[in-house]
């Protein structure tokens, strides 16, 4: 399926539809868990090349992520995209996705969740003000980036219908 | 007499004995760092009431010397904080645009006991933005550089602390681990690092990440060291439930004899993309227990091959919940002229944080989303739980486990390790994370790459409340390197 003198890299490239690490500034974020993910990922697709991974986990990697679906998610997490962040983006959240994929090896069925990292459970204390002497109103006003006779400021939440 | 070579322990002699002062070590950590902060950039801020603390410290020390009083381990002790550690009064920024503006309301748990001790804080140190990265590199404010080679990255998220203190900057200093940000940092600058058991140390004060996985801990010259500052703030806080206080019995039954460890050493950890220089460093240094009468036994963590995607899953899903609080509107950076509430909300949002934490926050509201969180995060929680009981089950045939902290040593700015390398490279630390329990990273040897000498740090891996057994069994190898 390809030539023993062909680089990893090459072999990626004539892919088709194989998402690329965007381009990055190398002197400052070359380093960069995009790369990872990237590195990770082509890692996954060149085992499947020579044969060492099955194509169920190939197929994973492909998992289609439309444009509009990152439109949607960015608007749940309340992050504004610019054009050029989108595909890059979008490429990331496949490739990624991708990657876990791999824990539908694990036979989880009977499994319980490990919800958390203690071992402690129902932990009470007395129902009164717990709050620290130091959360007092006006600290945590002065923290706000803008405040009018003692209240934090925000832009009109309920507008008039146009 | 050079005061930035000195260990806590020695700092603490040396003051009661009145061979200095505080004010004359405050003084010498600040030169210290006026002279090589400019290249390595561990510190975002130095505090300039350092001094006056000084000052205060010696008025009273003299007092308790003169009432024969006892003098905490830590008092006149000069301490980095990494700057997601709330210090009332003090900027926190995490590394990150978004809190630049911020300056904290109240004092973290750790900062707290820290202050009972009478410990001073020289300044808030270099990160990650948010803790989400391992080299320092996603700081907002430039990275830091490892003092061993300044073209090399000191490790992260807590790089600043770590080289920090391989710089003499600090005799010590507080970082945080959600995935291997104390030990890793800890093992590419040639320091001692730990992350205690979940709930050990409280988290109050702590900007989250992922608050199932985060913990403070130290980084310090020495495991002596490390066992002070720990020590010091561990413990039961009010302001986080999940932490807690052990007996003495639950901590271990005391000092114990190298020839009485049962050492496991995972198989798994010593697998494809390990740098050979650093297995054989490693190696050596297990050998050395071996030879002084421990049993070693090699082991297999069956799930250790799915710690990383677990850890992607869980990490991101906690991160989104966690910075969704940074809306523009309490705290922190708010953009100019906003629209409309949610123009602001998503202005001041794309403004303030940089691009792994975008990328972490996309990730983490898309696992989250309907109809995909029982595919992933709950399938996630599952593995967690194998992962959890692959540790139990080592733990109930050896005592600790040893491993490399790192598959290589420290890499260069930019540089791009191979793909197998940086699965191992998380893989080492995040299961520990996930299993909510105990491992420390102490310089076990050194390599050499181009003109550099570079640390490498063995990983020591304990059940949880371990910590007394692996900052021991840490401690007897550290004089033998030492004397190597």
């Amino acid at each position: 399926m390809r030539h023993c003198e062909e680089s990893d890299d090459e072999a990626i490239q004539k892919i088709p539809g194989l998402p690329r690490a965007p381009s990055m500034n190398s002197g400052s974020l070359a380093m960069t868990a995009v790369r990872d993910y990237y590195d990770f990922m082509r890692f996954h697709l060149v085992s499947g090349l020579r044969g060492e991974t099955s194509s169920n986990a190939l197929a994973t990697l492909f998992m289609p992520i439309s444009l509009q679906h990152v439109e949607h998610i960015a608007r749940l997490a309340r992050i504004r995209l610019t054009e050029d962040e989108k595909e890059p983006l979008r490429m990331d959240l496949a490739a990624i996705l991708g990657f876990v994929e791999k824990l539908n090896e694990v036979e989880t069925a009977d499994i319980p969740p490990m919800t958390g990292g203690t071992t402690l459970v129902n932990i009470q204390r007395a129902d009164k003000d717990a709050r620290p002497e130091t959360e007092h109103p006006a600290t945590l006003l002065s923290a706000t980036p803008e405040t009018q006779n003692g209240y934090v400021k925000v832009k009109q939440i309920f507008t008039a219908m146009q | 007499m050079d005061l930035t070579a000195f260990t806590i322990q020695r700092i603490g002699r040396g003051l009661c004995k009145k061979e200095f002062s505080v004010s004359e070590l405050v003084a010498a950590y600040r030169q210290c760092i006026g002279e090589q902060n400019p290249t390595i950039n561990a510190y975002l801020e130095v505090f300039d009431d350092a001094r006056d603390h000084a000052a205060l410290r010696d008025r009273e020390l003299a007092e308790k010397l003169e009432n024969n009083e006892r003098i905490p381990p830590l008092f006149g002790v000069p301490i980095a904080i990494k700057d997601n550690i709330l210090i009332r009064g003090k900027t926190a920024s995490a590394g990150s645009r978004m809190l630049a503006p911020y300056t904290a309301s109240y004092d973290a748990g750790v900062i707290r006991k820290l202050k009972e001790q009478g410990a001073i804080f020289l300044g808030r140190t270099n990160m990650d933005e948010f803790a989400m990265g391992s080299s320092t590199e996603y700081s907002a404010f430039g990275p830091a550089k490892n003092p061993r080679d300044a073209s090399r990255v000191p490790g992260g998220s807590s790089g600043g602390s770590a080289a920090a203190v391989a710089a003499g900057m600090a005799p010590a200093a507080l970082g945080s681990d959600t995935g291997g940000s104390i030990r890793q940092p800890a093992a590419l600058c040639g320091v001692t690092g730990l992350k205690p058991t979940y709930g050990r140390v409280s988290r109050s004060g702590l900007i989250a990440m992922a608050s199932s996985l985060d913990q403070i801990g130290p980084l310090a010259q020495t495991a002596g060291d490390a066992r002070i500052l720990f020590d010091a703030i561990a413990g039961r806080d009010e302001y986080d439930a999940t932490s807690y206080d052990i007996t003495e019995r639950e901590a271990g039954s005391g000092k114990r004899e190298v020839k009485d460890f049962i050492i496991g050493v995972p198989k798994e950890y010593f697998e494809q993309g390990l740098d050979p220089d650093i297995e054989q460093t490693v190696r050596n240094a297990i050998q050395m227990y071996e030879d002084a009468g421990a049993h070693i036994e090699e082991v297999t963590l069956p799930h250790a091959e799915y710690a990383l995607s677990a850890y992607y899953i869980v990490v991101p899903a906690e991160v989104s919940a966690n910075l969704a609080r940074f809306d523009g509107i309490r705290y922190g950076y708010r953009a100019a002229q906003p629209e409309n509430l949610l123009d602001a909300y998503e202005k001041s949002r794309s403004e303030g944080f940089g691009p792994e934490v975008k990328r972490r926050l996309m990730l983490g509201t898309h696992i989250l989303s309907a109809g995909y969180y029982d595919a992933y995060y709950l399938t996630a929680q599952k593995v967690r739980r194998l992962i959890a009981r692959d540790f139990d089950e080592a733990f109930a045939r050896v005592d600790l486990l040893m491993g490399p902290t790192t598959p290589t040593p420290a890499f260069r700015f930019g540089e791009k390790s191979d793909p197998v390398s940086m699965y191992l490279a998380d893989m080492y630390t995040v299961a520990v994370n996930l299993a909510g329990i105990p491992a420390l990273s102490i310089p076990a040897g050194y390599v050499r790459r181009d003109n550099a000498t570079l640390p490498v740090g063995l990983h020591l891996i304990g059940p949880r409340n371990s910590e007394d057994l692996i900052l021991d069994a840490g401690e007897w190898l550290e004089e033998r390197v030492k004397n190597h």
